[in-house]
């Protein structure tokens, strides 16, 4: 496998001029030994985004937020190259934020994340299978990608994933949310 | 009672029977959350009840999904023990509230949910 597609990746290409920007690179260590700058960076760009008289819109700054940490914190989990760092592009385009975050994760966390994305665009029911996961992490003390599964069950918006392989041991990520800003 | 996590103060009132939870709960994982007292807190707040508790969550500014998964997991948890069911009280004015807290009647439909 060199490239794999999963969701709907590209909704808006990226070449597609945007109203605004806003990029930050940040190395995955600074996040694993500060849990809370995932939350802080999350506010920061909900923060930037609401700002209604810079882009003539109102921009829900909690689900913002809301969404972007849980994209931050899956790349601070799963981020195992140390060198490389976890890139963010962040756009709007009239009723659409595009968030993009990339990172380079091992094989294990690529098997990890790989099953549990075809399991979200594949489900039939996406509340059965929140159910269905909350019941099994009883059982298995485990956590699994629970955050993916919120944002497109309850959220407004739209997911892909991309996994490009590196080496026989090293995949990069990239995870597009698309967040269709509602009429406040 | 009370019971701080990190951005979070937890706050029991057993004369009101309720729970009241402020601030922001973004802990890394489920096991941060039962390493910090999450669950027993929770827990004991239901025991200690005579009527049904109320889970007051309308000053929480933001959950992470780890967090939603702990709610969760101690709702199945009261659930399967047979403790009495509770009732969450949401804000219409957070956005994830709106989005999230309609998730947790489902795992057990005896869970009340109300907005303020």
């Amino acid at each position: 496998m060199n490239n794999l597609i999963l969701g709907d990746f590209d909704f808006i290409p990226s070449h597609l001029p945007a109203e605004g920007g806003l990029n930050i690179m940040i190395n995955p260590i600074d996040l694993m030994t500060s849990w809370k700058r995932c939350g802080a960076l999350a506010n920061f760009v909900a923060s930037f985004y609401s700002d209604e008289r810079d882009f003539g819109k109102k921009l829900d700054a909690n689900l913002i937020s809301t969404i972007f940490n849980e994209l931050m914190e899956n790349a601070a989990k799963y981020s195992d190259k140390r060198d490389a760092l976890i890139t963010v592009n962040t756009k709007l385009y009239n009723n659409i934020l595009k968030m993009e975050v990339e990172n380079y994760a091992r094989q294990r966390h690529f098997d990890s994340l790989k099953n549990h994305f075809e399991k979200l665009v594949n489900a039939k029911d996406l509340d059965d299978l929140y159910v269905q996961q909350m019941q099994q992490n009883i059982e298995k003390e485990q956590e699994s990608g629970i955050g993916l599964l919120l944002l497109l069950k309850d959220y407004p918006v739209k997911l892909g994933i991309r996994f490009e392989e590196i080496d026989e041991n090293m995949y990069k990520i990239t995870v597009q949310v698309y967040h269709f800003i509602e009429p406040s | 009672m009370e019971l701080a996590i990190e951005n979070a103060s937890f706050t029991f009132d057993k004369d009101k029977a309720t729970l009241s939870i402020e601030g922001a709960l973004r802990l890394s994982g489920v096991q941060k959350y039962k390493e910090e007292g999450f669950f027993d807190f929770l827990k004991d707040a239901v025991k200690n009840c005579e009527t049904t508790l109320n889970l007051d969550l309308t000053k929480l500014q933001y959950l992470n999904s780890s967090g939603v998964t702990a709610f969760s997991r101690f709702i199945l948890e009261i659930k399967k023990e047979a403790m009495n069911p509770i009732k969450v009280t949401g804000s219409s004015e957070i956005s994830w509230q709106k989005k999230t807290l309609p998730n947790f009647p489902k795992l057990w439909n005896q869970i009340i949910l109300d907005f303020q």
